[in-house]
């Protein structure tokens, strides 16, 4: 069920007037919240439902033995074994094998939507109560709404338990500001996925599909419109989730923060999949000892979450390979002293090229990202090299035109809290503005809904 | 405080049930006829259960022939009024072993039927048939020709061009329609009909899948090409289609695709007498399968065809749906 769907628009209809009825009981709202979300999980695949079920069962058991009992450290793993092995058997399993058509396969789902993430939420409740950052849930509902919440079950953000956890113990509330700014995120999300990644779609399958037929130029510009597109689709999907969460009283973590407007690659990290990259860190990075005491330490760190990154993206050889494509570019800078210190907002000519080489640094190792093999990643690779056709591309210029207005708001909200943050303006405005978006979003929705999200398979 | 907070959220519900409404639907519904509505009534779409061997189904395949003969007599007397010439082609991705009973059936007939009428017929399959179907389709993700099957299909159409290159159409009309073909003119878009085989599609000002418009002023031969899908070339870039290829072995013709997804006779010649006629083509060439005796089913007709009368069943016809789909 996607945001963008209309089965979703009855769901919300329905939930959302009923959680706020029972406002004054928290309690009430997380068994709404838990009912709802399952149905809501249902909708892909009922016995996904019920490893969701087990695998919540489980963390909430060993959350409350790791209070109770000595052997602390056995359980936490005794837990993350059980998790994490979940993952493996649905996820894993068969491509270690080698078998890549999934007949192997322990569990037949339909698909392992919003397995990855979960997983992750459970195991960070699990590690922060051993860390002793958190008191483990007695109520089982408390813990099921926290791991099941909708606007984040299928493609995140990643919940961090210490941080995200408690605001399920406790009463949530809602206003005019915060029905407002999340409509802002709804809006700005929706004109993201739906009409900005929809137009990209297109052109990208097409340019990868037939690259072998295509001029050099087309292939360049493939890998530009398809890094486009991951953002937008992924980023538009965070924005509407991040928008519903509030209107549930629930403060859902940002997923990106205008990655395209960075001048370095690690800052483009700090700004990319933010929730991915704080469980990595949180659970891989700072175990593994950060920065260490060395730089070859901390570049290895560095490439081993690039790599588990990669990993996590799934059961495939080209999501690894681009894991460890980008930690290699992580830790060329690292070597070229190519870095930014966070707090450096200056943005001069030198910084505007210097986005222009983040971007397509990034946007090149996503030939992996998007190829269906090795094989043709490596064909695709060759032919961007082949300067035998000089033909300029006709196809996917609404959409990079539609890319870099985006990003060039980004850059000029760069200091907002959010590019669709307009709370500066005047309420006449801010009525002009959301009239004359939603007017746009309905003007060029696209006859086919794109109901299909990039990081839904993740 | 909570009025407004109610406002508030009806006013956020509305924008996302409005943003997420889908306008093709909402024209649709609007565009509500009786064909929808006969097409509503009877959804299915029998295929071989009509060639099964019991007196209904004979009786239905019957008055599809005879259905399909007149419309093909009417295209031939259509054709030849305008001192132009048909061809008939047959065509198909199931060949040797894969040919099925209906395809089988429907060949012969159609071969007795050009005999009678005296219109030249050509088996295009006699080469494709030496091929493995994955290399001449898009095979396993759909049945349609790869660009190896076009360029095959191309070559066997070679010769018969060049038999007919000195056949020149009698009429002239002063009068023409905007268009030649039922595609939506001067598009040019990427498609790939849910299969995973992008493609593009370009089609000329006259609603033709073709690069170039058709000039004006006559002055080279024209073949007129119309199909269904076998010919339309689905999951093909324009350059690589079988009429395409043919342009480009024969600069001094000009060949006009009018072919479209699930046309069969009848709307070859609806289409010819309403708007390809008017290109003034001297040799149509018109590809037909054996399955195209099935597609003059009633439902079939309805759901595919270009005609906007709907097509209510005959009295066999309807028995035949109530005995295979009546719950």
């Amino acid at each position: 069920m996607p945001f963008n769907s209309i089965n979703f628009i009855y769901f919300f209809g329905v939930i959302c007037p009923i959680y706020w009825l029972f406002k004054a009981n928290f309690k009430i709202q997380n068994i709404i919240l838990l009912v709802g979300s399952l149905y809501f999980y249902a909708q892909v695949d009922l016995k996904l439902c019920a490893l969701w079920a087990v695998i919540s069962l489980i963390t909430w058991s060993l959350g409350n033995a790791l209070e109770k009992f000595q052997q602390r450290k056995t359980i936490l793993w005794l837990g993350l074994f059980l998790i994490f092995s979940q993952l493996f058997i649905a996820k894993y399993y068969n491509w270690m094998l080698g078998d890549f058509s999934g007949t192997t396969s322990i569990y037949k789902f339909a698909s392992t939507i919003g397995l990855s993430y979960y997983t992750l939420a459970a195991s960070s409740y699990l590690v922060d109560i051993y860390r002793k950052k958190l008191s483990p849930v007695t109520n089982p509902v408390t813990l099921g709404a926290y791991l099941s919440f909708f606007p984040q079950l299928l493609s995140g953000p990643i919940p961090i338990a210490y941080k995200d956890l408690p605001q399920y113990s406790q009463s949530r509330s809602i206003s005019i500001s915060s029905v407002e700014e999340a409509t802002q995120r709804i809006l700005f999300g929706i004109f993201k996925k739906v009409i900005v990644a929809g137009l990209l779609a297109k052109p990208v399958d097409y340019i990868f599909y037939n690259h072998s037929e295509l001029g050099f130029i087309y292939l360049w510009l493939a890998i530009v419109l398809y890094s486009f597109q991951v953002y937008m689709d992924f980023s538009g999907y965070s924005d509407m989730a991040w928008g519903i969460a509030k209107l549930f009283g629930i403060k859902i973590n940002a997923n990106f923060n205008s990655p395209f407007i960075s001048r370095t690659i690690d800052e483009f990290w700090r700004r990319w999949h933010l929730s991915l990259s704080a469980w990595l860190k949180e659970y891989i990075y700072l175990p593994l000892g950060g920065r260490g005491s060395s730089k070859w330490q901390y570049m290895v760190n560095i490439f081993i979450v690039f790599f588990m990154s990669g990993v996590w993206h799934g059961a495939n050889a080209n999501f690894i390979l681009w894991g460890s494509f980008n930690g290699l570019l992580f830790i060329l800078a690292i070597l070229t002293g190519w870095t930014r210190e966070k707090n450096d907002t200056q943005y001069g000519m030198k910084g505007f090229f210097s986005m222009l080489l983040v971007f397509l640094s990034i946007a090149f190792t996503r030939v992996f990202f998007r190829s269906p093999d090795f094989a043709t990643a490596i064909t695709y690779y060759q032919d961007m090299f082949k300067l035998n056709d000089f033909s300029i591309p006709d196809i996917g210029i609404m959409g990079l035109g539609l890319s870099a207005m985006i990003v060039f708001v980004e850059w000029l909200q760069r200091n907002k809290k959010h590019p669709a943050d307009i709370f500066g303006w005047s309420l006449s405005i801010r009525l002009v503005i959301y009239a004359s978006v939603i007017s746009v979003i309905y003007w060029m929705w696209p006859t086919q809904n794109p109901i299909e999200y990039i990081y839904f398979k993740f | 405080m909570m009025k407004k907070t109610n406002l508030a959220f009806a006013f956020a519900t509305g924008v996302m049930i409005m943003a997420c409404s889908d306008k093709k639907q909402t024209t649709e519904t609007q565009s509500t006829n009786l064909k929808e509505t006969v097409q509503a009534e009877y959804p299915e779409i029998p295929r071989e259960e009509i060639l099964e061997d019991d007196t209904l189904s004979t009786k239905v395949y019957n008055e599809l022939k005879t259905r399909y003969k007149n419309q093909l007599v009417e295209l031939q007397k259509a054709v030849s009024s305008n001192g132009a010439q048909l061809v008939i082609t047959f065509l198909s991705p199931e060949v040797g072993e894969s040919l099925t009973k209906s395809n089988r059936l429907g060949k012969e007939l159609v071969e007795g039927y050009a005999k009678e009428l005296q219109v030249p017929f050509y088996d295009l399959t006699q080469k494709l048939a030496n091929q493995d179907p994955k290399v001449v389709t898009q095979l396993p993700k759909d049945g349609h020709w790869s660009k190896e099957g076009a360029k095959i299909i191309a070559e066997e159409l070679t010769p018969i061009i060049k038999q007919f290159s000195t056949v020149k159409s009698t009429k002239t009309f002063a009068e023409k329609p905007e268009t030649f073909g039922d595609l939506f003119p001067s598009n040019d878009e990427i498609l790939d009909g849910g299969k995973g085989l992008p493609y593009r599609v370009k089609t000329n000002a006259q609603g033709l899948r073709m690069d170039t418009d058709v000039s004006s002023t006559k002055t080279k031969q024209r073949i007129l090409f119309l199909g269904d899908s076998e010919m339309y070339f689905p999951f093909l870039d324009n350059k690589n289609i079988g009429t395409n290829l043919l342009q480009t072995a024969f600069p001094d013709k000009e060949m006009l695709n009018a072919a479209n997804w699930g046309y069969s006779i009848d709307d070859y010649v609806s289409l010819y007498k309403e708007k390809a006629q008017f290109a003034e083509p001297d040799v149509v060439i018109l590809t037909v399968n054996g399955n195209d005796f099935l597609d003059m089913y009633f439902s079939h007709r309805n759901r595919f065809s270009r005609n906007k009368q709907p097509q209510n069943p005959s009295e066999v016809e309807k028995s035949f749906y109530q005995k295979h789909f009546s719950k």
